[in-house]
């Protein structure tokens, strides 16, 4: 047999056991190690926020840093890995996001290929969401510079908001409910899946960008996050073609806009002993 | 309660057919089309559309959008035909009494479809049984018709649309009521629509069969389990909208056929979800797809879904037993459905003149290890997809060979795999640029050359019916894009040429069912199209 060969099955002169429960629910859903690294990521960002980085000098603004209760703000150079890190396990908390998509790739393909066309699928989706987090995250860190966190937070809300009603928002969205049967040929496969899940990670930028953003700026507090993942959580489950649901994604927004104002506002408060003065934190 | 009973559109007792129920039908379908602003335009339009001419505005999909949301009122056709689907955003949708359109509401490609659309047509019976009592008939007794093509077997007759729907013109000597004259004296068919391309007389019985169907041992495959059953795959999450309206795995065989590859038949505005209900044949078609659901659960004795007890508490039955569906009423109230609600038909105040079936094989294939313990397929895997081919674009017909493994493999035969083997034959990724105007007949393992007929049991996998792919193929928000998928249990066909067939070099014909019609501008293509075994 070549490389590209589906397997043969069994002959009947060695009949295949029958399946035990376990074995059955994994082969169900051979997308179940993304939500372990959902939960990684989750765990990742309420460590960080927990345990927090010291307080550095804002970049860009040339005014005092301040510790964002342990949670590194955007615009401080010392917290760069840990910003990093902080975007890796953001992307990682958005992962159940695909699980149907890479669930169907899977179970569309030869059992021995499932691993794999798994891999190659969320790959090509993280390699943009990387790609955008690293523009996501100079933005941000441009805009804090430039206006400090909590206008930069309340830009991206207003931007978030608008963005929800925009039609490439709303085909972003449609798309993400996208599919594929991958090719049987090895070779093939791998190249679909990745190209496949390049798309799913492009209409998913394009989707969730501002919120991603917004995110960040918030200092990739877990309850934002949560709540953001809650609210592109909900667009999924909803029918964007039907039903955009934008007034009350719009709502969830705003409010979660001054969830992180406020949060980032105390914690600031807390950290310095004063509060920050609006525009230049 | 008093119970109406639906009965056969095609049966004796009126020469011309227009018995009583078709009479007040007609007469209330008048009423909701003059309820409808701007029918005749809209119909105009959509005709252009189809036939590739040009729209007076250039962009038809807007133009119908335009008139469609002034259809507000629930008593009207237009309103009842867009709980069905619309072209109108939902930012646009009317309102009345108070209470915004609740619209584009249908549920396909699963196993909702079945119960949705009889809580559908009952919500429909209602406004109709409404319109019969303004005009002062018998409201009470009245009961949706059933066009009964799926009786072909005992009179071919049956595969024309029943007479009452056939002609814009009323014979002589018919009279419905609140139908005025024309200026020539002639009486307007309410029943009629200038769309439909069919059904054609030259198109087989296929797309009229529902023998396939009934013959499932399953009314539904647990989610994403891939197989074939008679109502679709379960949705075990009841709040998932998305995979409730389009986008779920697994369409239901009497969903595909006879359901949807009638909608394809008869074509024109029952081509498309957004215009089908215009068309007063999708009422007395669905009407015969509801009973076929009797005769599943009853005359075959497979009940309805987790009626036997097995599989309660499970996610499935949390979903079947929660899943709401919402209907608005004139009143500006919304009555909400569940499953549960609609099982027992004389409850919601109907019952059939029969729900015998059709004529079935003496001996029934033999159900998939598995059945007797699970109805739902839990303990089952996926099926493996072993050969493919594609992309591939039909027109007319179309030849290919799906093909796996190395050279050496070819000749592999099926006894090299379990004798309990189930096959199936998937379709991936259908899309299409324009609304379908065929279904396909789906051959498997017949040599190149050879004659493909219908009759050939030995060789004839099914029909593949592609009502709703236009749908699912638009990328303009209003869909994924990626299309529809379809799957035929070809465990039959692989047995009867056990002793030739070659499962990794298998050969797959299509042939159009209505090659009369202009298919070129259709744009049909299959991403790909695999033979699987489980």
């Amino acid at each position: 047999m070549s490389s590209a060969v589906a397997p043969i099955p069994a002959p009947r002169s060695t009949p295949a056991a029958a399946p035990r429960r376990w074995q059955l629910r994994r082969e169900r859903h051979p997308e179940w190690w993304l939500w372990v690294v959902a939960v990684a990521g989750g765990w990742v960002l309420v460590s960080e926020f927990l345990v927090g980085v010291p307080a550095a000098p804002a970049a860009g603004s040339g005014h005092g840093g301040h510790v964002h209760g342990g949670a590194p703000s955007i615009g401080a150079p010392v917290g760069l890995w840990t910003h990093a890190v902080a975007w890796l396990a953001m992307i990682a908390v958005m992962v159940p996001l695909i699980t149907a998509n890479v669930r169907f790739a899977a179970r569309r393909s030869p059992r021995r290929a499932r691993a794999a066309v798994t891999r190659n699928v969320v790959a090509g989706w993280a390699i943009v969401w990387v790609g955008a987090a690293i523009g996501l995250g100079v933005g941000g860190w441009l805009l804090i510079g430039v206006f400090g966190d909590l206008l930069a937070i309340a830009l991206l809300t207003v931007a978030a908001v608008g963005w929800q009603h925009a039609p490439l928002k709303r085909r972003s969205l449609a798309r993400c409910h996208g599919v594929l049967a991958p090719p049987l040929d090895r070779r093939r496969s791998r190249r679909a899946c990745r190209g496949y899940g390049v798309g799913l990670g492009r209409d998913c930028v394009l989707s969730c960008w501002p919120l991603m953003a917004l995110m960040a700026v918030a200092a990739h507090n877990p309850l934002v996050v949560a709540s953001t993942v809650g609210v592109a959580w909900y667009e999924r489950v909803r029918r964007p073609h039907h039903d955009p649901a934008t007034r009350e994604t719009s709502v969830a927004i705003v409010v979660i806009g001054v969830l992180a104002l406020v949060s980032v506002y105390l914690i600031a408060h807390l950290g310095n002993g004063s509060p920050p003065v609006p525009g230049s934190t | 309660m008093i119970v109406a009973t639906r009965r056969a559109a095609w049966r004796s007792g009126s020469p011309d057919g227009w018995h009583d129920d078709f009479i007040w039908y007609a007469a209330a379908i008048h009423q909701m089309k003059a309820l409808t602003p701007g029918l005749d335009d809209f119909l105009q339009i959509l005709q252009d559309a189809l036939a590739g001419l040009p729209t007076p505005g250039g962009d038809p999909v807007a133009e119908l959008a335009a008139i469609a949301q002034q259809w507000g009122d629930p008593m009207s056709l237009g309103y009842q035909s867009q709980v069905h689907g619309t072209f109108v955003d939902k930012a646009d949708w009317p309102s009345h009494n108070g209470q915004q359109a609740l619209w584009r509401e249908c549920a396909h490609n699963h196993w909702f479809f079945l119960p949705w659309h009889r809580a559908y047509l009952v919500e429909f019976e209602e406004v109709v049984r409404a319109h019969i009592a303004q005009l002062g008939g018998p409201a009470e007794e009245w009961a949706l018709p059933y066009w009964n093509f799926t009786d072909h077997a005992a009179d071919s007759a049956r595969l024309a649309l029943p007479l009452p729907l056939q002609g814009d013109t009323l014979p002589a000597g018919v009279v419905v009521p609140g139908v005025p004259p024309r200026a020539d004296g002639t009486f307007p068919n309410p029943l009629f629509n200038p769309t439909r391309l069919g059904p054609d007389p030259n198109s087989g019985t296929e797309w009229a069969t529902a023998t396939t169907a009934l013959l499932r041992p399953h009314y539904a495959n647990q989610e994403d389990t891939g197989r074939v059953s008679f109502g679709g795959g379960v949705l075990e999450d009841p709040n998932n909208a998305a995979l409730f309206h389009r986008t779920s795995n697994e369409i239901g065989q009497l969903d595909a056929q006879p359901h949807g590859s009638t909608h394809n038949e008869v074509n024109g505005a029952m081509a498309l979800f957004e215009t089908a209900a215009l068309d007063p044949v999708f009422w007395i078609h669905h009407s015969n797809v509801d009973r076929l659901w009797e005769t599943y659960a009853h005359d075959l004795g497979h009940g309805y879904p987790f009626q036997a007890g097995a599989g309660s508490g499970t996610q499935a039955h949390q979903s079947w037993t929660t899943k709401e569906f919402r209907f608005r009423r004139a009143d500006g109230t919304t009555r909400t459905w569940k499953s549960p609600d609609v099982l027992i038909i004389k409850n919601l105040g109907y019952e059939y003149d029969t729900t015998a079936a059709p004529p079935l094989p003496a001996v029934t294939p033999t159900p998939p290890a598995g059945s007797g313990i699970d109805p739902f397929g839990v303990a089952e895997g996926a099926p493996e997809p072993l050969a493919e081919a594609g992309p591939v674009s039909p027109a007319e017909d179309l030849e290919v060979t799906l093909s796996g493994g190395g050279d050496a493999d070819q000749e592999v035969g099926v006894d090299a795999f379990p004798d309990s083997a189930r096959w199936v034959l998937r379709f991936d990724g259908i899309r299409s640029g324009n609304p379908t105007r065929t279904s396909y007949h789906v051959f498997i393992g017949l040599p190149p050359g050879a004659e493909a007929d219908p009759a050939d049991t030995e060789h004839y996998a099914g029909l593949l019916s592609l009502f709703g792919v236009r749908e699912a193929s638009r990328d303009d928000g209003t869909s994924a894009g990626d299309g529809q998928r379809r799957q035929l249990d070809v465990t039959e066909q692989v047995s009867a040429q056990a002793a030739t067939f070659r499962p990794l070099a298998a050969q797959v014909r299509l042939t159009a069912t209505n090659p009369g019609r202009d298919l070129s501008g259709v744009q049909l293509s299959i991403e790909r199209i695999t033979l699987e075994f489980a």
